[in-house]
């Protein structure tokens, strides 16, 4: 069975924040909202610092702790792995963003949009897909990958740091690079088994 | 703001739900404890105690209950969360709840609570109790909160908080009618006395596994050094646990004058019931999830998001 995945190469990301924006264009999430984010964080000391990148979205975990402490099963895990969030049962009430170990739902207190009292006609479309007070996440861009596309992430990745695929196929690019190149899951200790797995930067000289 | 140095804590949950788990360990208190003087009897009063602790009760938990609906984004979709199919310990809880309510409100129009449905009611009121702390110990990212010392702290919390309340309402009720004091209150103060002494210690055992482990150590400086300490010093310890303690003890030993135990007894209760609100609170806001780990690179806080607000401490392996 299909088990989609993801693999981030940090070794390529350029931290240009594309995917975040591709991803806010494809799902038109309001403002203040972002479902694809790139963490810019400091390593090391002057003068052998660094700046990292590490792109954050939903890691799709196989054993989701969202889906365990929601309250109206609202979130539910495809056969192909994909984790979703119904909105129609949503309450609102943040508790899988508390659950959450990568900080993936977003909830929607209220929608803003970008210029006051003002609605642009993207905004306007693009709004209809959100409901006030219920909680979202990254879903792969469903849409999308039905169609036989990449997520707008992977897509758009002007780097080519972002791969998407068939985690249960060895002989798929994902897997592949994951064997190779010592992919790894943030925080494992968390039990959650991740389906988006990192690829390591290079090491600084 | 130096992105490295700025501890991030959780949002997500502020005095909306901090006042639900309260109230919700109030009530359930409140109705175990109704329920036990109604079966105990040990002073000629307490059939009527009993009563005024399920209608206390009772009004309590409709408190509780009316908060945190108002706390959730879609209200329409709560309903949803009454279902059995999901092992939520938030729908846990709130089928508990509810059940507890119903029950409640059916004795209010009974004689007495020492019956089958008496029995059931007590036993979905302690599950209630421990609700209130399985809640937040359920949440894998939070450290602060991942102990059993939590759900045991909260029971001890949530039944001390029912003493104090129906102490309150004995004291008050006294107060308004000509000073008399109700053979039910020193017994009341007494278990005040000891659920305090109870709340404290194991309050005492949960901050120092806190401080004991790493990723704990954040929450634990919020609480008693950072911007939760003086609620911590003055409300927690001071007034939600010193106070009622050795007032307390006391209003127990002391032959007083009447109307000075019944206005001492007011104060006592007065100080433990925001000693307790205040218990539930800090240990709410000073939660923090755990950092991101990137092998190779480091601790990484996480991204800012609608649980942080906009700057993290970064951790270096």
């Amino acid at each position: 069975m299909t088990r989609y995945g993801m693999v981030i190469d940090l070794a390529r990301c350029v931290g240009c924040d594309t995917c975040s924006i591709a991803c806010k264009a494809e799902k038109a999430t309001p403002r203040g909202v972002q479902l694809s984010s790139v963490l810019k964080y400091e390593t090391g000391t002057y003068p052998k610092s660094r700046l990292n990148y590490l792109p954050m979205q939903c890691m799709h975990c196989a054993e989701p702790e969202c889906k365990k402490v929601c309250p109206t099963g609202a979130i539910s895990k495809r056969d192909d792995g994909v984790v979703v969030i119904d909105s129609t049962k949503c309450m609102g009430c943040r508790y899988c963003v508390l659950a959450c170990p990568y900080a993936s739902p977003h909830n929607l207190d209220k929608i803003c949009t970008y210029y006051e009292g003002h609605m642009t006609p993207f905004e306007k479309v693009g709004y209809q897909k959100h409901t006030a007070g219920t909680s979202e996440k990254c879903d792969f861009c469903l849409s999308r990958i039905q169609k036989g596309l990449e997520p707008a992430c992977v897509d758009s990745c002007v780097a080519k740091a972002r791969f998407f695929g068939d985690l249960n196929d060895p002989d798929s690019e994902v897997s592949r690079l994951i064997k190779e190149r010592n992919g790894f899951v943030l925080n494992p200790e968390m039990n959650t088994e991740p389906s988006c797995y990192y690829l390591p930067q290079r090491e600084v000289k | 703001m130096d992105a490295n140095n700025v501890i991030g804590v959780q949002k997500s949950w502020g005095w909306k739900v901090a006042i639900h788990l309260y109230l919700a360990g109030m009530g359930a208190g409140l109705y175990v404890i109704g329920f036990l003087m109604d079966v105990l009897r040990p002073a000629s009063d307490f059939a009527f105690t009993a009563k005024l602790s399920v209608y206390a009760a009772a009004a309590v938990l409709i408190a509780g209950l009316l908060l945190i609906y108002s706390h959730l984004g879609n209200r329409a979709n709560a309903v949803h969360a009454l279902s059995l199919a999901v092992p939520s310990w938030l729908a846990r809880g709130s089928i508990a709840l509810t059940i507890l309510l119903i029950f409640d409100l059916i004795q209010i129009g009974m004689p007495n609570l020492n019956s089958v449905l008496g029995i059931v009611t007590s036993l979905v009121a302690l599950f209630v109790l421990v609700y209130t702390g399985m809640l937040l110990t359920s949440l894998k990212p939070f450290q602060f909160w991942r102990t059993w010392l939590l759900p045991i702290l909260f029971v001890f919390s949530g039944m001390g908080s029912g003493f104090m309340l129906l102490g309150f309402l004995i004291a008050l009720y006294g107060l308004l009618n000509g000073s008399v004091v109700a053979p039910s209150l020193m017994p009341v103060v007494s278990c005040i006395v000891l659920a305090t002494l109870w709340t404290a210690l194991i309050l005492i055992f949960f901050l120092w596994r806190a401080y004991a482990v790493a990723s704990a150590k954040d929450s634990f400086r919020i609480m008693t050094t950072g911007s939760g300490a003086m609620a911590f010093w003055l409300g927690v310890v001071i007034v939600g646990h010193l106070i009622p303690l050795l007032l307390g003890i006391y209003l127990s030993s002391a032959v007083l004058n009447p109307g000075v135990t019944l206005m001492l007894s007011v104060f006592v209760t007065l100080c433990g019931i925001i000693g307790g609100f205040l218990v539930k609170y800090l240990v709410l806001s000073a939660g923090t999830s755990a950092k991101l780990k990137v092998v190779g690179g480091g601790s990484v806080p996480l991204p800012e998001s609608a649980r942080f607000p906009a700057s993290h401490r970064v951790q270096y392996r």
